[in-house]
């Protein structure tokens, strides 16, 4: 008898990345890293389990800045070209690790960019928002929006730049997705009191937000985070479920730190001999992740101690572990059922790129977790607004304010590392509006100049740039991005006030910030 | 050998002034002065890092912003024209305008404290905060014989909560008991509910000296010498440096500034009320550049398996080939 619905949600989200100006760009690896490890796995587990006849709904965002990405061509040339070489390389270690401990982690290798390649190629035609859109259009995947550029809405100087993010990125949606968007990531989870109706203007249906957003909302939550609330603005607000949260991402107690699953860290672009591996590396030789991981967790043992990695033992764990989590969940619904009186809705948000990139064996996880589901009638697989659907009547709230980072505020993306960054931010979005005043009608030239500070402005506000000073990996790049991104508004608005645009440097910085070419600088005015 | 030439100085030198290094390195004719430590600074001055197009440093205009940080900080940058400080000069003559100086004035306007903060025409500010309270942040100019003049107001900010709220639904079909709603919070993965009850239950729980120099404080009343003396050191220290460096009523500044961070090292300290429901996540996205930074393994992946040194005895057998699909667990 069903006692409750699970909502997975799968956030699938980088920062728009993109170097034209060199033939190859360390940063541009995030993105053919997660299409490899991540989203043509999730694809290829969701087609599966389609194709089989299971029934299941699955909420995923797909940020704008990564929908632009995957349809670049730039991009895609660029991923095809390395899928290509890690084939190669792949088909190469089947050689190299024959009769040794390796070898079945090489075949698996090989057979998983293989399958990547042929699906990228030509099943997607190089095009994965067409797969996303494909199961969305099924009714399997419920794809929801996020801000254009994953921008941090509460740290922002009006409401009128928060409304271009939430704007921006709902007609984005609807160039790649053909339809509006029923619910929306805040990005960071990022809520203040107000934001809401920000959302109801663009027509929102649901957001989600941390679990204290609800509990320390006003008035206290009947049912707490297991039913969502009805925001001021009448958009409903669902929350993260925390022990779920714990189970799958917590570094101590979640799964993917089993003994048995692949560890991260040993790389066979760090493991193999240097002139072996050096024609895979990119052409500054510098040894790099590839992708090609001999090793398993092994335990809390240095580096150089873990033991192979053997494919079978990662898979019969991670069906235990789907096992577990399932059968933990019909213990949880039974009993939130009883305490609350109503069916209770468990939210379960994760970053997309934990499932492949980082616990490789994640999309079979989900495969399992889906598949086993179907032998059992407690939890159903629903997402947010099918629970609208089933309950309509929620409890009135006003959630607290709340971000999924750290600590549960701002102060991830706001401390004495990133505060430099906020006056720049804040002095680009007052001179846009300005702009956007300024010139109600403008075309040709100034047209042009006036778009491209606009892709200036929502690129520099990407709360990635923050959140990586924070947590201290790639620094210099994340700073480079803001600064670069403030230097050519700001050169763009200098220009645009003197008269003088220099149309071939506009030409050369169109060329590179390519995201969002339907904008239309008005938004802001 | 007391003159000898130390690198550690020298790696003190680079971090004051990199240019001085090279100076120092080519009067110093002892070869072994350089050392590892220094040959490596040397190489990091060769990588180009790039760190972006260049940025204003300022933009000459009036302004003043706030932002929470969290319910316990709030921080504020602003910037003054020469130009608007100049307007005095329309108003007053020329020995009156000198007496005045920039300030920030905070007024937590929920229960109507205010303070003055001298500051420069430009530059940010850290403000520990209370939780749950609304604040009014102005930049303006302050004159002991004129008062206070304003020029900017920030938009007025609210801290969080930072706990469950006290309001119960008015829709019957939603009130909750105390009782019920400990076991929501219970079943959602907080801490328990009287931990979660808030920072007046917390104050109570603080030392004596502490509580009553918040009771002092929060009637508005200056702190006795008595009172100042009984507190932590730390605490001391910092109120009575502010006393000799700030403005407004020493009461207010403690309340504004000092008791709300001594509250939060309190919370802090007690691991079930600092992030019960929120336990601390790194997004994945950006492995790729974290994995660049771990400590790589001396011994790399042979192409023929060997034992690794140092490695205990049970690591040898992952090398052997697998010829089973089983093992025991």
């Amino acid at each position: 008898m069903e006692q409750g619905y699970l909502s997975l949600i799968l956030h699938a989200h980088l920062p728009f990345v993109r170097h034209p100006e060199y033939p190859e760009y360390l940063e541009e690896d995030w993105l053919y890293e997660a299409i490899s490890e991540t989203y043509i796995p999730l694809l290829f587990a969701f087609e599966n389990l389609v194709n089989s006849g299971v029934d299941f709904r699955i909420t995923m965002t797909i940020t704008p800045s990564l929908s632009e990405m995957l349809v670049d061509p730039l991009l895609q040339s660029r991923y095809s070209a390395r899928i290509a070489k890690l084939v190669e390389l792949s088909e190469k270690e089947l050689e190299r690790t024959e009769g040794t401990a390796f070898e079945s982690a090489a075949r698996m290798h090989y057979d998983h960019f293989s399958m990547a390649q042929s699906l990228f190629e030509n099943k997607y035609d190089r095009n994965l928002i067409k797969g996303f859109k494909q199961l969305q259009d099924r009714g399997v995947l419920e794809i929801i929006t996020c801000g254009a550029t994953h921008g941090f809405l509460p740290l922002m100087s009006s409401r009128k730049v928060q409304q271009v993010q939430i704007e921006v990125g709902c007609d984005n949606y609807a160039k790649h997705f053909g339809c509006w968007p029923k619910g929306i990531w805040l990005p960071e989870c990022a809520y203040r009191p107000g934001i809401d109706q920000l959302l109801a203007d663009a027509g929102i249906k649901y957001f989600i937000i941390d679990s204290h957003g609800i509990m320390f909302g006003e008035p206290r939550p009947k049912r707490g985070i297991y039913a969502p609330v009805i925001t001021p603005s009448g958009v409903a607000a669902f929350a993260r479920d925390i022990e779920t949260s714990e189970q799958v991402w917590s570094a101590d107690i979640g799964y993917p730190g089993h003994p048995d699953y692949r560890e991260f860290y040993r790389d066979v672009g760090w493991d193999a001999d240097y002139e072996y591996i050096k024609p895979y590396l990119h052409s500054d030789g510098v040894r790099r992740n590839l992708g090609l991981k001999y090793y398993r967790v092994t335990g809390k043992v240095a580096l150089d101690h873990k033991e192979a990695y053997i494919p079978e033992w990662a898979s019969n764990i991670c069906k235990e572990h789907a096992g577990h989590f399932l059968s933990s969940r019909q213990g949880q619904m039974r009993y939130l059922n009883q305490v609350l009186g109503r069916k209770p809705i468990v939210i379960s948000p994760y970053d997309a790129e934990l499932f492949g990139h980082w616990w490789y064996e994640g999309p079979m996880f989900l495969n399992n977790l889906i598949h086993f589901s179907q032998f059992q009638d407690e939890v159903r697989f629903i997402t947010p607004s099918d629970y609208l659907q089933i309950y309509s009547d929620n409890q009135s709230q006003t959630p607290s304010s709340s971000t999924w980072g750290a600590e549960g505020y701002n102060r991830v993306w706001i401390n004495g590392g990133t505060d430099w960054i906020y006056p720049h931010q804040h002095m680009a979005e007052r001179r846009m509006i300005e702009l956007a005043k300024s010139y109600p009608n403008a075309d040709g030239l100034l047209r042009r100049a006036l778009n491209q500070a606009a892709r200036e402005l929502l690129l520099a506000q990407s709360s990635d740039w923050a959140f990586i000073i924070t947590t201290g990996t790639m620094v210099p790049y994340a700073i480079k991005r803001f600064k670069d991104h403030i230097h050519r508004f700001t050169r763009i608005y200098e220009e645009i006030k003197g008269y003088r645009i220099d149309e071939a440097w506009l030409a050369d910085v169109e060329s590179k910030d390519t995201i969002f070419q339907e904008i239309d600088y008005r938004i802001y005015s | 050998m007391s003159s000898r030439f130390s690198s550690h100085s020298l790696l003190n030198l680079r971090m004051e002034n990199a240019l001085r290094i090279e100076k120092v390195l080519e009067e110093v004719p002892i070869a072994e002065a350089i050392d590892e430590e220094v040959a490596q600074a040397q190489e990091e001055k060769s990588i180009f890092i790039d760190y972006g197009l260049p940025i204003p440093e300022g933009y000459d205009m009036d302004t003043i912003q706030a932002l929470v940080q969290d319910p316990f900080h709030v921080w504020v940058y602003w910037s003054l024209r020469d130009a608007t400080i100049a307007t005095l000069n329309a108003l007053f003559t020329s020995e009156i305008v000198a007496t005045f100086y920039p300030v920030l004035k905070i007024s937590e306007t929920t229960l109507g404290h205010t303070a003055y903060i001298g500051v420069g025409k430009g530059g940010s500010y850290w403000l520990s905060v209370f939780p749950d309270r609304r604040y009014r942040i102005e930049i303006g100019l302050k004159s002991e014989i004129r008062g206070y003049i304003r020029l900017l107001e920030a938009d007025e900010v609210f801290t969080p909560r930072g706990t469950v709220s006290s309001k119960v639904a008015e829709e019957s079909d939603y009130q909750v008991s105390t009782e019920e709603f400990s076991e929501v919070l219970h079943q959602s993965g907080f801490a328990s509910f009287t931990s979660l009850i808030g920072p007046e239950r917390v104050l109570s729980q603080l030392p004596e000296e502490v509580a009553d120099v918040i009771s002092t404080a929060s009637a508005g009343e200056e702190l006795s010498d008595e009172q100042l003396a009984g507190l932590p050191p730390r605490i001391r220290a910092l109120l009575l440096e502010m006393k000799a460096r700030g403005e407004g009523d020493l009461a207010s500044l403690s309340l504004l500034h000092l008791l709300p961070e001594y509250l939060r090292e309190s919370l802090s300290e007690d691991a079930s009320i600092v992030d019960p429901l929120h336990p601390s996540h790194l997004s994945p996205r950006f492995m790729v550049g974290s994995s660049e930074e771990q400590q790589r393994p001396r011994v790399w992946h042979p192409t023929q398996p060997t034992r690794p040194q140092g490695a205990p005895s049970s690591h040898i057998q992952a090398f052997k080939p697998i010829s089973g699909s089983t093992r025991s667990k």
